[in-house]
């Protein structure tokens, strides 16, 4: 008799949590069919030759979450000297000319989108959502892993590009080999563009065709389901860039300079200027909602109050962030007037609200189920509405708040960015958005990092790294997004630079040009915090704490099926085939049958 | 050595999973061309605002791409014959049909290299003649990528792979190949027809 | 009826349609225009409508194809397979094909700025890539056997794998030397040749001397190669085209670099 028939026969929950961890039972191992985890080729060998051929999801993962945490560690350094050539008007501090510093400006500002951001959060997904959903590998891992490959090539070729004169137009003037070197930066995209489009399609091809039985859709956790929407969007809509980008190559190598010009002008950077910009810019924080509703719920020892509501407001958010049809290029700044813009932008802050509120309305549930199922040791916290204390200051937990928080900042600034009395548009509000979203996901992705290493990499990452790392991007979040909100009020341009065929200079005249100055020393400050968050996360990364021979299966009370599997997962990640669900919180699914009973 | 008689049953796959993933890569693959397109009609409409001439009297003509939309609605009947016969175990039907395709997808190639070389047009001379050579070409390249995702398919039709229930690769050729016929009913009623 | 992902699509569809007729109207649409697709009237603002109405369209495809599924359940992938449940297993066979594609697509899109050369060394590799793939596709669902998969596989590419392989290294190899032969000066250039023959001499007794060759080795060498490869790719490109070999020279000029040239052979 299994742990989990005897907890049956009894009318008592299980005292052994560990018993909860595996939600096989031997009913239903009996009727799966056998399936065959082993990769021989994989555990013969090993090493780099496993690097470059592998299939598991793992492996692949963790190859997209290296890439982009080196490519954040960059591109975090390039903001603060950016931040720092912010506080003159002089653009010969550090870049040695306007055109210098628009190169890298550029690098930035796209790179935090598509060498940091999405990145981040495709690993995070490939590794975490197949053992979400109940299954053994990801869909197409040959796909997936060349997808992971192509984008280190595409980000290689356009780092490179860059350093080497590339950029996305230039400002004064180009040589051939300099062009040579912007058409460079321009395929250099479009690989990245590419490969995580692929790694979404294999995403989302996990969530909906590969979930284990009695999994329905509406029972896929909440991260799954909101990287299934982020995928979603992310195909449906980064396309469009490949489409921009196919443009302006052709255009660059022989057309009529309409959409390649790049000579002079910063045409080339602002077609591709609505991915950073509003709507778009929150399709990166939809998974934002995911891992908040799913860390909150277990933090909060208690099965989530609102799963399907929370569903709905991920769709919600996910269908506000699609934005490709509002390119200020084509469109210039009347877009800024448009009505479907503006209600965009008034309603994106309702789902972040809603989500928290349900989050909210988890913490007031009494909590009988989680609680006393996986911890006897809380059973104190048993039907009664006391905080987890100690899971509210987990890494996974503060990150996963300070995440929710700077993207309701983040969305509250949009708001205020479309109103129009105000006339924000092309001022610094925008950056604020865009800063504070791309911080949101960061601080999600690191709440994901930390909650997840077991899964990951069969670690626990150090809870005070964790800790200076939230602490510091989330106040260099603030002072970033704060500042140039406030900035944005007085006048100052949200592209920082001003040209024209006669002289270029660094900044736009603000109507108050000292609140301005302090204001960008404040940014300057709150860039170098989060330089120093990142390398609190890479530390962490690279120094892991713990045994991986004494590490629990399900360390913080997970509740979905990834904490059903060993850490580290194995080849196929379960040792047996998942029992049939019955509910979106399979690990209490065998309780929930036992308080029936009883 | 290894005899047929030994081996084991090939495993049960998910069915749905291929033909989930080509939803979602028509789904990407669609919306770039429509990106092109899209700034097409934009600059078109911008043109007709301005009262300038788009394309000059002539250049582009209804009867070719006529030939190349008749020919890809043939395809569209092919590719289903293909999936038809496939899960009705009809392996020669099916390699009929497989043929067809792969052959309108060829003719079609050759068609529109014929267009785009009757027009004259040149890549630098206008926005007009730049978005249509990157429009068309745009094309040939997914028609490219369908005709080869056809051909493949063929090969593993002819290795006896598929039969009543294990059509999935054939069912999402043919959707990729349904996707492409879409993309030119865009481009001939934008591009051609309503010039 | 309706499922959960047909849902989601359908209404991110309709609510896109909404957007679109709205943006048509508020950005100088008339009459019918924005609700017939510009078949009754103008349409407003072109590009916006024609990609919202786009994402619309391709959105409740999408919610369709779901709802024909049935979201892809496992319980209607096993209805329709005709088994009581069905498997997840999707592990397939390691292979090296991806990252060689990943690679082959890298070189096409650095040759399509540097050379067309190195595009068609990419699109080549790409083709090899998708033959390979294929018979990976194929042998994966040979036999429900990994090892006889593994043996089919080889029985067939093996014979051709090999040959192609071999030409293709001799092929490179004699390509890369040729280009130093060329740039070296004429004593160096005997030099190299010397040096490339005592080295491919030794790896191939090296080889032959060893049973078995380390894979992860022979892996890191293959990939510092390719790395190698698209690196030089783009150094290329930025750098421009080196003149290395100087054949008419005037030695009339008082150009001291010509002389000089000269004088180094």
């Amino acid at each position: 008799m299994t742990m989990t028939d005897s907890a049956t026969a009894t009318g008592t929950l299980p005292s052994d949590p560990e018993s909860l961890v595996s939600p096989t039972s031997a009913a239903s191992a009996a009727s799966a069919p056998s399936v065959s985890f082993e990769s021989p080729v994989a555990s013969e060998v090993g090493g780099v030759f496993d690097a470059l051929t592998t299939t598991d999801h793992k492996r692949i993962g963790r190859l997209w979450l290296r890439s982009s945490l080196l490519m954040l560690l960059a591109v975090a350094v390039v903001g603060v000297l950016l931040r720092i050539e912010d506080i003159n008007s002089s653009p010969d501090d550090i870049f040695a000319g306007t055109n210098n510093y628009f190169q890298f400006f550029g690098l930035y500002r796209l790179g935090m989108v598509l060498l940091v951001v999405l990145p981040l959060f495709v690993g995070l997904a490939t590794v975490v959502v197949p053992m979400q959903v109940g299954a053994t590998n990801i869909a197409f891992p040959r796909a997936a892993h060349g997808a992971a490959w192509l984008f280190m090539i595409g980000a290689g070729i356009t780092v490179v590009a860059v350093l080497a004169g590339g950029g996305w137009g230039a400002l004064d003037g180009v040589s051939p080999s300099e062009a040579d070197a912007i058409a460079l930066t321009l395929v250099g995209t479009a690989l990245l563009i590419g490969a995580i489009v692929v790694a979404s399609v294999c995403v989302a091809t996990t969530v909906v065709s590969l979930r284990t039985p009695g999994m329905n859709l509406l029972r896929v956790p909440l991260f799954a389901w909101s990287m299934l929407v982020a995928a979603a969007v992310w195909l449906l809509t980064l396309p469009l860039a490949l489409g921009n980008l196919v443009l302006i190559y052709f255009d660059l190598r022989g057309g009529p300079g309409e959409f390649g010009n790049i000579e002079g002008s910063d045409a080339v950077f602002a077609q591709l200027g609505w991915l950073i910009e509003q709507p778009q810019i929150y399709a990166l924080a939809i998974p934002v909602l995911g891992v908040f509703g799913q860390v909150a719920a277990v933090v909060a020892k208690r099965r989530h109050a609102q799963h399907a509501a929370a569903m709905a407001l991920i769709g919600f958010f996910g269908l506000l962030s699609v934005g490709g049809w509002s390119q200020p290029w084509f469109q210039g700044d009347s877009h800024d007037e448009q009505f479907v813009f503006v209600v965009f932008g008034l309603s994106v802050a309702l789902p972040v609200l809603g989500s928290v509120a349900a989050v909210a309305a988890t913490f007031a549930r009494p909590g009988a189920d989680a609680a006393a199922a996986l911890e006897p040791s809380l059973a104190s916290l048993e039907r009664t509405k006391k905080l987890n204390l100690a899971g509210l200051l987990s890494v996974h937990g503060l990150a996963a708040f300070a995440a929710v928080l700077v993207l309701l900042a983040a969305t509250v600034a949009g708001l205020v960015r479309v109103v129009q009395p105000w006339d924000l548009g092309g001022r610094t509000t925008v950056t604020a958005v865009m800063n504070l979203v791309w911080f949101a996901a960061l601080l999600a992705g690191i709440a994901g990092i930390w909650f997840w290493a077991p899964k990951i990499a069969g670690v626990l990452l150090p809870g005070g790294l964790g800790r200076s790392a939230i602490f510091n991007i989330a106040l260099g979040a603030v002072l970033l997004g704060g500042a140039d909100f406030v900035s944005g009020f007085f006048g100052a341009g949200a592209l920082a630079y001003q040209y024209s065929a006669a002289s270029v200079s660094l900044v736009s005249v603000p109507s108050n040009e000292n609140l301005v100055e302090v204001m960008n020393a404040c940014a300057a400050v709150g860039a170098l915090l989060i330089v120093l968050g990142v390398l609190a996360v890479v530390a962490a990364w690279l120094k892991p704490q713990g045994n991986t021979e004494t590490l629990s299966d399900n360390p913080f009370g997970g509740l979905t099926l990834e904490w059903a599997t060993p850490s580290p997962p194995p080849l196929g990640n379960f040792l047996d085939a998942p029992a049939r669900v019955v509910s979106e919180v399979p690990l209490l699914d065998s309780v929930n049958d036992t308080e029936e009973d009883s | 050595m290894i005899t047929t008689t030994r081996f084991l049953p090939a495993q049960i796959y998910r069915p749905r999973s291929l033909l989930v993933g080509t939803v979602f890569g028509c789904a990407a693959a669609f919306m770039f061309f429509l990106s092109v397109v899209a700034v097409y009609v934009r600059e078109r409409a911008r043109a007709r605002h301005e009262a300038m001439e788009w394309f000059a009297e002539g250049t582009v003509e209804l009867g070719p791409s006529g030939f190349v939309f008749w020919t890809l609605v043939l395809s569209v009947f092919t590719v289903q014959w293909a999936v038809q016969a496939i899960n009705a175990e009809d392996r020669v039907n099916a390699y009929v049909a497989l043929a067809l395709t792969t052959l309108f997808g060829v003719a079609i190639f050759n068609q529109l290299w014929f267009i785009i070389n009757d027009t004259g047009f040149a890549l630098a001379a206008s926005n007009a003649e730049f978005l249509f050579f990157v429009i068309n070409g745009t094309f040939i390249v997914f028609l490219i990528a369908a005709v080869l995702f056809i051909t493949f398919t063929f090969v593993r039709a002819l290795a006896g792979q598929f039969g009543p229930k294990r059509a999935e690769a054939v069912s999402a050729a043919a959707l990729f190949w349904h996707t492409v016929v879409l993309m030119w009913a865009v481009v001939y009623f934008l591009v051609y027809i309503n010039k | 009826m309706f499922t959960t992902g047909f849902k989601f699509f359908f209404g991110l569809g309709m609510a896109l349609i909404t957007g679109a007729v709205f943006y048509g109207y508020t950005t100088g649409g008339n009459h019918l225009g924005p609700l017939s697709m510009g078949w009754k009237g103008g349409v407003g603002e072109h590009l916006g409508y024609s990609m919202l109405f786009g994402l619309a369209f391709v959105s409740m495809s999408v919610a369709m194809f779901l709802v024909s599924f049935r979201d892809a359940d496992p319980a209607a992938q096993a209805h329709y397979m005709g088994v009581e449940q069905i498997p997840t297993n999707s592990l397939v066979t390691a292979s090296f094909w991806p990252v060689v594609g990943a690679f082959g697509v890298g070189a096409m899109a650095i040759g399509l700025v540097l050379h067309t050369a190195v595009f068609v060394a990419g699109l080549v590799l790409c083709a090899v890539v998708a033959v390979e793939w294929l018979m990976d596709a194929w042998s994966d669902r040979a036999t429900g056997d990994r090892e006889a998969n593994r043996v089919l596989r080889n029985r067939i590419m093996a014979p051709i794998e090999i040959p192609v392989l071999g030409a293709g290294i001799v092929a490179l190899g004699v390509l890369a030397i040729s280009r130093i032969l060329l740039a070296a000066s004429k004593l160096g250039a005997v030099v190299v040749a010397g040096v490339v023959s005592v080295v491919i001499l030794a790896l191939a007794v090296l080889l032959v001397s060893r049973p078995r060759v380390n894979k992860n080795l022979l892996s890191a060498t293959v990939l510092a190669v390719a790395v190698a490869v698209l690196a030089g790719g783009v150094v290329a490109t930025v750098t421009g085209e080196r003149d290395f070999e100087h054949h008419e020279i005037d030695l009339e000029s008082n150009n001291p670099e010509s002389v000089e040239a000269h004088q180094g052979e």
